[in-house]
C-alpha cells in the first residue's frame, strides 16, 4: 500500500481485507501513522455528537419568509400614484424643515446658525424616515405573510 | 430546470416558485456549510444563517449576472454570514475551563469514572483544538467526521476539487496533531 492509497482509504473506510496491508504500511510510514492516529481520535471524539440535518421547520420558515417578501404592498398603499407619493415625501421634507427652523436652537439665536443646523438635520431626518418606512413596510409584509401557508 | 433557467424565469415572471426550486436544491448544502463553520451547539444559528442567505439572495438576485454559478454566489454569502455569526455567537458562549470540566466529570455517575473522565476530557480537548484551526480546515473536518459527508460531497459544498479536499483533510489532521501534542494529549492518553 502506498501513502496515496492509504489516504484514499482514510477518506472513505478501510474494509477488513485492507487491514493487514494498512498495518504493514503504518509500521514503516511515520507520516501516515500520525494521520491514522488523528483520524481515530477524530472518529472517537465525534461519535457521541448527534447527526445534524436542517429541520423541516427551518426549511418551511425559509419558504414562508420568501413568500412574505413577495407579498404586495399593504392595501392602503396600493394604487397610490407615484406623483402623489412624491408629493407626500416632499411635503414631509418641507414640514421637517419648518419644524427644525421654528424650534430654534438653544445655544444660539443667530438666524444663520439656525438655518445651518436645519440644513444638516433635515436631510438626516428625511433619510431616517425613509429607512423607517422601509422597515415598517417589510414588517407589515412579513406579518401579513407569516400566518398564511400556501402550497 | 437548471440554475440559470430558474433564475431567468424568476426574474422574468417574479413567480417565487422558480426561486423556491433553487432553495430546495441548495438549502441542505447551505445549512451544512454554515454548521461546519459555526460548529456543534450552534445548530439554531446555522438555520438562521441559511434563512438569511436565501433572503439576501432573493433581495439581490436582480444584480446577479450569472458570471459565476448560482451556488458559488450562495457559497460566498453563506461563508461570510456564518463567520460573522460565529464571531458573535462565540462571545455569548461561556468558556469552560479544563478544571471545571474535570470537576463536572468527577460528579457524574458512571460505572467506570476514570475511563469516562478520560474520554470526556479527551473529546473536549479535541473540540477545543478543532476550534483553533483555520476556518477551511475546521469546516472540512466537521463535514467529514461529524456530518459524515464523503470527500465528493465536501467538494460540492466547498466548491473545490476532491483532491483539494483530501489535501485540506491531510493538512487539517497534521495541524490538529500539533495542537493535541501541545496540549499534552500524546503522553497522558496514549492516543497519538
Amino acid at each position: 500500500m502506498t501513502c496515496f492509497e492509504f489516504e484514499s482509504h482514510l477518506s472513505s473506510q478501510f474494509d477488513a481485507a485492507d487491514g493487514e496491508s494498512r498495518d504493514r504500511h503504518l509500521a514503516r510510514c511515520p507520516e501516515c501513522r500520525i494521520q491514522y492516529r488523528v483520524h481515530r481520535v477524530l472518529e472517537e471524539s465525534v461519535e457521541t455528537m448527534p447527526v445534524i440535518h436542517m429541520s423541516a421547520e427551518a426549511a418551511d420558515r425559509i419558504a414562508r419568509r420568501i413568500r412574505a417578501e413577495q407579498e404586495p404592498m399593504p392595501r392602503s398603499l396600493r394604487g397610490v400614484p407615484l406623483v402623489l407619493m412624491g408629493a407626500y415625501w416632499l411635503g414631509a421634507a418641507a414640514a421637517l424643515l419648518y419644524i427644525f427652523h421654528s424650534l430654534g436652537f438653544p445655544f444660539s439665536s443667530s438666524e444663520t446658525f439656525r438655518w445651518l443646523v436645519t440644513l444638516v438635520l433635515a436631510p438626516l431626518s428625511f433619510a431616517a424616515s425613509l429607512w423607517a418606512g422601509e422597515f415598517v413596510s417589510r414588517a407589515v409584509r412579513l406579518f401579513a405573510g407569516s400566518g398564511v401557508h400556501r402550497e | 430546470m437548471d440554475d440559470a433557467e430558474a433564475v431567468a424565469r424568476f426574474l422574468e415572471t417574479r413567480n417565487p416558485e422558480f426561486f423556491e426550486v433553487l432553495v430546495h436544491r441548495y438549502q441542505e448544502r447551505v445549512f451544512r456549510l454554515a454548521i461546519s463553520i459555526l460548529g456543534p451547539g450552534l445548530e439554531p444559528e446555522a438555520e438562521e444563517v441559511a434563512q438569511e442567505v436565501f433572503l439576501k439572495a432573493f433581495r439581490r438576485i436582480h444584480g446577479f449576472r450569472m458570471q459565476s454559478s448560482f451556488y458559488t454566489w450562495l457559497y460566498r454569502l453563506t461563508f461570510n454570514l456564518a463567520l460573522d455569526t460565529r464571531a458573535r455567537a462565540r462571545l455569548r458562549l461561556p468558556h469552560v475551563s479544563d478544571q471545571v470540566l474535570a470537576r463536572e466529570i468527577d460528579r457524574s455517575p458512571a460505572s467506570d469514572p476514570f475511563s469516562t473522565a478520560l474520554s470526556a476530557r479527551q473529546r473536549e480537548v479535541v473540540r477545543q483544538c478543532i476550534e483553533e484551526l483555520p476556518h477551511l480546515y475546521r469546516s472540512v473536518l466537521y463535514q467529514a467526521y461529524w456530518l459524515g459527508c464523503s470527500v465528493e460531497e465536501i467538494a460540492l459544498t466547498l466548491e473545490a476539487h476532491a483532491n483539494t479536499i483530501k489535501s485540506y483533510l491531510h493538512r487539517a489532521r497534521q495541524r490538529l496533531h500539533s495542537l493535541l501534542s501541545e496540549r499534552g494529549i500524546e503522553g497522558s492518553h496514549d492516543l497519538l
